[in-house]
């Protein structure tokens, strides 16, 4: 177990609250300190609405279950950091932490640079609407402009290999064509930090080659890279540095060969909810 | 709180194309397409003037023709019940893509408010062929007091949208409340001046509570600023006079209460809410 596991009582504080202190010049891209984040175990925990109200957040229930806790790790621009750990080690949440999507409910994180995460793609389809107009919508959501998108809607039409079907409404769509799509969109963005879960295996042969190609041109460009994989032949290959989440916990954290070797080497963890 | 505004401007974009997006996709699958945006309010009003008029025999003699006249309560209320049932699921609806882009959440009741806004405008256009059919024989002949009809819109909208802020939020936090939120809207409804006018409330409660406690209460009662806003239609163009300028005064109070509440308890809430999604 690391450093990181101390634990210390720290107050709990938004990052957007914290004041700027006079840091030097070349600051991490990505600073984590005792980062936490509860879920809720069970739906039935009893709230009160003038409470929760009242005291501006949601309180802690009685049974709650710690995704991350005590999370501390910081980021340099031009790594490549592997994200590895067991099934419910907290790797997705660390994600939507590092993408701003979840503010931290202790310690802090500071994000330091515009953050494009390739999570779940396309899932801000809508149904009912063409591809063509599920572009627009998709790309509005990623904040790509709208004059940006309409130079390179016909990039983006080829790029997904759609045909046709980019006129048609989505739910006419396969899965396949649905992530295509969807690859296609988040393909526009030249990402300062990059996160990865998990998309390398979108689309077909065919397709995967030509995304997997994409995300090495989109890579050359980052300042930043965090990869969430269970491959550590591929994180080997690809990244510096290596983070283990243990049950929420930074397990170890350094170079990538270090990291991975001594994760190899253990069995794998079972998830335990706690609680 | 600041750079949350202009955080919210500087996606505006995304608010456009999310109203566009409500707009398109609540036609797509229906035959008639946007007929349906004129015929949801006429098929409202034709069930309740069968039932009020024809099965109740009601309606009193100032409000004919009644079918107007429930128009513009109908409306109205209707713009409030669509978007705050359609808020207390959109975050949860909108599950995977909370859950995979950063984005303000809030743009998200926000469109719901807009969208809901464009169809209430939709039947609004509806009753100025209505008028030609049935004439409005209670107004007074005079055309200016229309012009009050934008400013009640604006303060509508920005009303619903204060409401169907904290509406979203509580819709994750406290699932049961979901279910609530159709019941609540219909009981406001018929405690809002829809069906009937405030004046027949007025007079309710003078003769049961004398004049004096009987006012008191229906001051209490147009607290309600739905009160004021229908009333506000019907006076600009069913009886073509002017509303009283202390409404004015409280429609301004209650709308700006409204929205800094709602974007509080929003602001509050947001990032954390995720985690309830």
């Amino acid at each position: 177990m690391g450093p990181a596991l101390d634990e210390p009582e720290g107050e709990t504080r938004l990052a957007s609250d914290a004041p700027v202190a006079g840091k030097p010049a070349s600051r991490p891209l990505i600073e984590l300190a005792n980062v936490g984040i509860w879920y809720r175990l069970h739906h039935r925990v009893q709230h009160s609405f003038k409470r929760a109200l009242l005291a501006g957040k949601l309180r802690e229930p009685a049974r709650v279950f710690w995704a991350l806790r005590g999370v501390d790790f910081t980021c340099e621009e031009g790594q490549v950091v592997g994200i590895v750990g067991h099934n419910g080690a907290g790797k997705s949440t660390l994600c939507m932490v590092l993408a701003r999507i979840l503010t931290p409910d202790e310690g802090q994180a500071e994000i330091r640079a515009q953050v494009t995460p390739l999570l779940g793609l396309g899932s801000g389809f809508n149904q009912e609407l063409t591809g063509r107009d599920n572009i627009y919508l998709y790309s509005a959501f990623l904040g790509i402009p709208r004059a940006t998108i309409e130079a390179r809607v016909s990039e983006i039409h080829e790029f997904s290999e759609l045909g046709s079907f980019l006129d048609e409404p989505l739910y006419t769509y396969s899965s396949g064509m649905r992530a295509r799509l969807g690859f296609s969109v988040a393909a526009m963005i030249d990402p300062e930090i990059m996160i990865l879960d998990e998309v390398l295996g979108v689309g077909d042969r065919d397709f995967r080659e030509k995304s997997t190609k994409r995300i090495r041109e989109m890579m050359d460009v980052s300042k930043l890279i965090l990869i969430v994989s269970h491959s550590s032949g591929f994180l080997r290959k690809t990244c510096t540095h290596c983070l283990w989440l243990d049950h929420g916990r930074v397990r170890a954290f350094g170079a990538a060969a270090e990291v991975l070797d001594e994760y190899d080497g253990k069995p794998e963890g079972k998830p335990g909810k706690k609680g | 709180m600041i750079s949350n505004w202009t955080n919210l401007l500087s996606r505006r974009d995304l608010l456009r194309e999310l109203i566009a997006t409500e707009l398109k996709a609540s036609t797509a699958q229906t035959k008639l397409g946007w007929l349906w945006w004129l015929l949801d309010p006429l098929l409202m009003m034709v069930i309740y003037w069968v039932i009020v008029v024809e099965l109740f025999g009601r309606g009193q003699e100032s409000y004919a023709p009644y079918w107007i006249f429930i128009f513009f309560g109908l409306l109205t209320w209707k713009h409030l019940t669509s978007a705050c049932t359609k808020a207390s699921v959109v975050l949860n609806s909108r599950k995977g893509l909370i859950q995979s882009v950063a984005f303000p959440t809030m743009v998200l009741p926000l469109s719901i408010s807009v969208s809901t806004f464009a169809f209430f405008l939709f039947g609004f256009a509806v009753i100025v062929p209505m008028s030609l059919i049935a004439p409005m024989e209670k107004h007074t002949g005079e055309l200016l007091p229309v012009i009050q009809v934008p400013f009640l819109m604006a303060f509508q909208l920005l009303i619903v949208a204060g409401v169907a802020l904290p509406i979203s939020c509580l819709g994750v936090v406290y699932r049961d409340f979901t279910g609530l939120v159709p019941h609540i809207m219909r009981l406001g409804f018929y405690l809002s001046p829809g069906l009937f006018g405030s004046d027949l409330v007025r007079d309710g409660l003078v003769s049961r509570f004398g004049n004096g406690a009987g006012t008191a209460l229906f001051h209490a009662y147009m607290l309600n600023p739905f009160a004021i806003l229908i009333d506000g239609y019907r006076d600009a163009m069913f009886y073509g006079r002017f509303i009283a300028p202390g409404y004015w005064v409280q429609l301004v109070v209650e709308a700006a209460l409204l929205v800094y509440l709602g974007y509080w308890v929003y602001q509050r809430y947001d990032r954390r809410v995720i985690k309830f999604l």
